[in-house]
């Protein structure tokens, strides 16, 4: 009996174990460059997001802090455009977590979008890969949080947010 | 008429000394009409008449009338079943159910909270690049200015294909 109840627990420590949180694609994306200087990011994590909030300015825009009111974390990856093939690859590699979305392409920039989705459906996560093909960059932001359509309505809606 | 020789034979009868054959000539004796026989003898005669009767065929339910007249009948005692012993079977089966509950939410709880963890991004690792809200609001703005310009660039492209975006999130 005594056997059987270590058994049990040591499964479900194991099991627990194993249900580590995961990471975010930046984040994945960023352990394949490793030792790579050129590549950079920029990190605004759920506290500093919420200090954001609390600052009140006169000049913000108020459907910007709405918006960013539903985010957890935002992620600016920025690395030379040779790396979009790297990160598009990840993407679809990862196809059961990171849904490919549309793309866009003009004479100077292309990119596309891809969404994570939780299991409820909700949309938790929203990749953008864009290349300047100017500036030979490729930025990545990666969006967590609330994606929702009231958030994606202020990104359709908003050519420009500052005041 | 000298029954002398009959009353040694009942004498020996009784005291079981008699022959096959003397027993014969008892049975032979006393069944004769009973004004026959004398009077000191009379009282045997249903004796050995019936000793005479011994072949006769037994009747079917012949054991059946014995073994009601030998067998005791079976006694039932009352017995008091209380409200625990009588409720034994429905609590045994539902300490079954709940042992097969607790099993099967012990084993689908870590897969549920894997997949809840599948969900969760491991926020504790983040390390902001900038001190200052005011630098990160800036960047955000960017940020977010960008992925709209992106948006837009969809739209211009195939506003058909912006909409089916639009209502997949929806």
């Amino acid at each position: 009996m005594r056997r059987l109840a270590l058994l049990f627990i040591a499964a479900t420590l194991s099991l627990t174990a194993a249900a580590q949180r995961s990471f975010d694609f930046a984040e994945k994306f960023l352990s394949r460059c490793k030792g790579d200087s050129t590549v950079k990011c920029v990190t605004v994590s759920p506290k500093m997001l919420e200090q954001m909030l609390k600052q009140h300015e006169g000049d913000r825009n108020e459907s910007l802090i709405q918006a960013i009111g539903k985010l957890k974390s935002v992620r600016i990856v920025t690395a030379h455009e040779d790396y979009y093939q790297r990160a598009e690859e990840l993407l679809l590699k990862n196809s059961r977590r990171f849904k490919a979305d549309k793309d866009y392409r003009t004479e100077h920039a292309h990119g596309a979008f891809f969404t994570r989705k939780n299991k409820e459906g909700n949309t938790v996560e929203l990749i953008m890969l864009h290349e300047d093909c100017k500036s030979q960059l490729l930025t990545i932001i990666n969006l967590t949080g609330d994606i929702d359509e009231e958030f994606l309505c202020f990104l359709y809606n908003n050519k420009t947010f500052k005041n | 008429m000298d029954y002398k020789y009959i009353e040694q034979l009942v004498e020996r009868y009784f005291q079981c000394e008699t022959s096959l054959q003397e027993e014969q000539i008892l049975k032979t004796f006393f069944a004769q009409q009973e004004q026959d026989v004398p009077q000191q003898l009379r009282q045997y005669i249903p004796l050995f008449q019936a000793l005479d009767d011994s072949h006769a065929q037994l009747s079917d339910d012949f054991d059946e009338r014995i073994q009601e007249l030998t067998c005791e009948p079976r006694i039932v005692k009352a017995r008091t079943i209380g409200i625990g012993e009588r409720l034994r079977p429905l609590l045994r089966a539902a300490a079954i159910v709940g042992v097969v509950f607790t099993i099967g939410t012990a084993v689908n709880l870590p897969m549920k909270s894997e997949q809840a963890a599948a969900d969760e991004i491991n926020y504790s690792a983040y390390k902001d690049t900038y001190e200052d809200p005011t630098m990160a609001y800036d960047k955000v703005e960017d940020a977010l200015q960008l992925l709209s310009e992106g948006f837009i660039q969809v739209r211009m492209a195939d506003s058909l294909r912006i909409d089916s975006l639009y209502s997949e999130v929806k």
